[in-house]
């Protein structure tokens, strides 16, 4: 399980609004982490966290959006709030369709932001909470025997122990053993359970999505 | 020929001399037969007289013969009169007349006997016989002699004559004619010499130059006969043909030129009517025939000789294949000019020095709408702008003047419905060989598009100028609302984060206090971007001064016109006489009313007809203390949305508008103490009016 607690990473070249904003980051108990420009980010930024970034728009350097394409170029993938102190619909349009999550606009409402981050915490918890769930599935894949992983996929598929033992040779009483250890083995209480998880593998082997958080 | 000249004069003399010999012989003959005929008549004489005795009778007779024959003159001084008697085998002359000079004695006393056996012609006449003979005489000399017998008495007569002296003449005359021929010869080949060698030289070397001349000559010469028959044929009528002279002399000329020739029948026919149709001189133009088979195009002159008895035709004959294929070319060349000319996109003009128009190629014609008939027809004044006419004649005239070949000039012309067009025109002068100037040539381009384009660029050029105007005013206020943004943006994050730490059920943090200062901090900055703003604004005022509204108006139209007349809408100006001055930024007010007129043109370049695309800009005064200027439109018109949000900055209907303008307007009047306001049009559209204190001063 991972422990690490989502972050606000706010990257603005103006003092008053990093300071602000951090405030409010406080007020409401978001970790965070207050960056004056794009290469201020860049250089300290720490590929394990993760979280959400606030982003201004216009900054000298590195604008933000220059540094939302450079994370894509760098695989980062960190969900980003765009924050703007004048309305420009192209920037905006651009912004959103690289992916930001959303786009404020300065003065902004507090209570919208906090929500749209809490909302953006939330699925990356969740996102973790499935990859977690998803390792632990492989790993206890990894414990199974091959003909027990032949058997529990002919059971997932439906097929009855008779069958099963008369497709791989082998007598009913041994299905009925090897079932019910690739039950205990993959934490299945009920059949359902099993077949869920075997669809969790297979969209693994699918997606072929390594998992870093292996701890 | 001397031998001829001798032989032949040898011969006459010869023929004379036999003629004279023959002469002689009958005047001998005669005399002769004279004498027989007298004796014979006295001795008759004699015998009836006397009575006498035949010896007697005889001797009378001899007698009377004798003294006869002295009174006989007898002929020539040679020339003999013999009587002889025969006397058995002898011969017994009784006489002899002769003349003085001669060598025998006129009387024989005593008589000569000579033997009979004499080959002498009185042989013969004593033996009967009668004639004439040559021969040699008793003396050894060559006579001529005629003998006659005179039987009754036994006598013979013999008239004779030396030879030499008949011949003497004729010799002698031989020996002239001999000399005179010779003398002749040698004259007549002296002359010959003298006069005959040169003149002969010099008609070999006339021939001869004449044969060199038709041998040499670029054009080949045939003479024919009547017939047509080829009698001569020239180096160069072979090369033209291909014939060598020898095979085609003899042969008809119709083997070389077409008989279709219709101006060569002439000299095939003999008929005095084709042959006054070619009169010498006339050249025509056949075709030829050469020996390969080939078509010649050929040029003729056919004059006509009398030689003798025959009347021959001499036909000069000339290759005009490189002619007529230069003149194709030529042909050709200014067929290609021709098409350059008249095709050319621009009009060209050709004139006289005087103006009136020669030639003109149909881009000039099309330009002006006329034909090029009625092109002609026309004066040149006609055409152009009354205004220019002037203008060109003197850089015409100048052109002829100065060194320069061509100008360049800005005219109008006048095409056929009477609009002006303007142009520009190139004008050069041709000159002839000696060049004296003879002709204008002018190249019309028709300038409208050009000016179009021209006014396309300017307009573009005052659009940006405008554009980067405006958007400097959108950049200085998008970077004062970001400016003012920022701290309002803090301040509002602070107080939210401090109204958040107060609502958490625990003593107030330390950090509200101090938050709070923050808030005071970031206020403050919002209020230093206000301050510099307005003294921004108040920098500005600097520039106001009094202007007058009429110069206001006009200067303002003069910018927007381009732009109106680009969308084919009018701007009426309705101004009240007598307007006061009003004191202001000119630049910013006339920035502000070109907005607006800007706006209005926008508006209205989306409505079409039947609606008036008319802008009116009136300006009134309001009364004592202001002007009102309104910008009134028939265009799209605004929903009441949209006029509510009107002067708010980004505001904008315009798809590439800055929304900018209207609110920037506004705060240059409201600066100058007047106010910008928006009605709708009753007719449809919109109106903006503005007022402008009045300069108090006036």
């Amino acid at each position: 399980m991972q422990n690490i607690t989502p972050r606000v990473f706010i990257v603005d070249d103006d003092e008053a609004i990093r300071d602000s904003i951090s405030m409010l980051m406080k007020s409401v108990g978001f970790e965070h982490e207050t960056f004056h420009n794009a290469q201020n980010f860049l250089d300290n930024y720490d590929v394990e966290s993760f979280g959400c970034l606030l982003l201004d728009i216009r900054m000298p350097g590195i604008s933000g959006l220059e540094l939302q394409t450079k994370m894509k170029e760098m695989s980062l993938d960190l969900p980003i709030i765009f924050i703007t102190g004048h309305g420009d619909v192209t920037m905006a349009v651009e912004a959103m369709k690289k992916g930001a999550v959303d786009f404020f606009q300065k003065p902004f409402r507090d209570q919208e932001l906090l929500d749209r981050i809490g909302q953006v915490f939330e699925r990356t918890q969740c996102k973790q909470q499935e990859q977690v769930e998803h390792q632990q599935v492989l790993n206890r894949q990894e414990t199974l025997t091959t003909r027990e992983r032949e058997i529990m996929s002919l059971v997932v598929e439906g097929t009855g122990n008779k069958l099963i033992a008369a497709e791989l040779g082998i007598s009913q009483r041994t299905v009925e053993i090897h079932r019910a250890n690739v039950m205990q083995k993959m934490h299945a209480h009920s059949l359902a359970q099993l077949v869920k998880m075997c669809f969790i593998l297979e969209d693994c082997k699918q997606c072929q999505r390594p998992f870093n958080c292996t701890d | 020929m001397m031998a001829i000249a001798i032989s032949a004069s040898g011969l006459a003399i010869t023929m004379l001399y036999h003629t004279a010999i023959k002469q002689q012989t009958i005047r001998l003959t005669e005399s002769a037969q004279r004498q027989v005929r007298l004796l014979k008549a006295m001795s008759l004489n004699a015998r009836f007289s006397a009575k006498s005795s035949p010896g007697k009778t005889f001797a009378d007779s001899v007698l009377h013969d004798r003294g006869a024959h002295e009174l006989f003159k007898g002929f020539g001084n040679t020339g003999v009169f013999v009587l002889a008697k025969r006397d058995g085998n002898q011969i017994h002359f009784i006489f002899s007349q002769t003349l003085p000079n001669t060598r025998v004695p006129a009387s024989l006393d005593p008589p000569l006997i000579v033997p009979l056996a004499g080959p002498l012609p009185m042989h013969q006449a004593l033996k009967g016989n009668s004639g004439s003979i040559i021969t040699f005489d008793y003396r050894g000399v060559m006579v001529l002699a005629a003998f006659e017998p005179v039987a009754e008495f036994n006598l013979g007569i013999v008239a004779k004559m030396d030879m030499a002296e008949i011949r003497k003449p004729f010799l002698r005359a031989g020996i002239l004619v001999t000399l005179a021929t010779l003398l002749l010869v040698l004259l007549g080949t002296f002359l010959v010499r003298l006069i005959g060698t040169p003149l002969v030289s010099r008609l070999e070397e006339n021939e001869q130059r004449l044969t060199a001349i038709l041998d040499t000559a670029a054009d080949g010469i045939i003479t024919t006969d009547e017939h047509g028959l080829i009698r001569s044929f020239n180096q160069a009528a072979e090369h033209i043909f291909g014939y060598s002279s020898v095979e085609a002399i003899g042969n008809n000329i119709t083997m070389l030129i077409m008989p279709i020739a219709e101006p060569y029948i002439g000299l095939q026919s003999s008929g005095e009517d084709h042959s006054n149709n070619l009169s010498s001189g006339n050249e025509r133009e056949v075709t030829g025939l050469h020996k390969d088979g080939c078509w010649i195009p050929l040029e003729i002159t056919v004059s006509e000789m009398q030689e003798k008895n025959a009347r021959l035709k001499t036909c000069i004959l000339r290759d005009i294949t490189e002619r007529k294929q230069s003149l194709a070319a030529l042909y050709h060349r200014e067929e290609e000019l021709r098409l350059i000319f008249e095709n050319a996109p621009v009009g060209v003009c050709i004139c006289t020095l005087n103006g009136d128009i020669l030639r003109a190629n149909h881009a000039f014609c099309t330009l002006l709408g006329y034909t090029e008939s009625e092109l002609l027809a026309k004066d040149y004044p006609s055409i152009i702008h009354s205004g220019d006419l002037r203008k060109l004649q003197m850089s015409s005239r100048q052109l002829l003047v100065s060194p320069s070949d061509s100008f360049s000039l800005e005219i109008s012309f006048v095409e056929k419905q009477g609009l002006n067009i303007p142009c520009m025109l190139r004008g050069s002068v041709i000159n002839d060989k000696n060049g004296a100037p003879q002709l204008y040539v002018a190249h019309i381009e028709d300038r409208s598009e050009q000016l179009k384009t021209e006014q396309l660029v300017r307009e573009h050029s005052e659009r940006l100028a405008h554009v980067t105007r405006l958007s400097s005013m959108g950049e200085m206020a998008t970077s004062i609302a970001h400016e003012i943004n920022q701290p309002l943006s803090a301040i509002a994050t602070y107080a939210a984060a401090c109204q958040r730490l107060i609502d958490q059920d625990q003593p107030v943090p330390n950090e509200v206090p101090l938050t709070l200062e923050k808030i005071r901090t970031q206020a403050l900055r919002a209020g230093d971007v206000i301050d510099r703003l307005r003294k921004f604004i108040r920098n500005r005022k600097s520039s106001r001064q009094q202007q007058g509204c009429y110069d206001l108006i006009t200067d303002v139209i003069s910018f927007a016109e381009v732009d109106a007349q680009y969308h084919q809408v009018i701007i009426h100006k309705e101004l009240e006489p007598d307007l006061p001055s009003i004191y202001i930024d000119s630049v910013q007010i006339q920035q502000v009313i070109i907005n607006l007129l800007r706006n209005a043109i926008d508006s209205m370049a989306k409505v079409l007809p039947p609606i008036n695309k008319e802008i009116r800009l009136q300006v009134k005064r309001q009364g004592d203390k202001s002007i009102e200027i309104a910008v009134i439109d028939r265009g799209a018109g605004l929903s009441s949305e949209s006029a509510d949000q009107l002067f708010n900055p980004f505001f904008t209907t315009k798809p590439l508008g800055l929304g900018m303008g209207l609110s920037i307007s506004r705060s240059i009047i409201d600066a100058h103490g007047g106010q910008l306001q928006y009605t709708s049009n009753p007719e449809g559209g919109c109106i903006f009016l503005f007022t402008l204190p009045i300069d108090p001063r006036t």
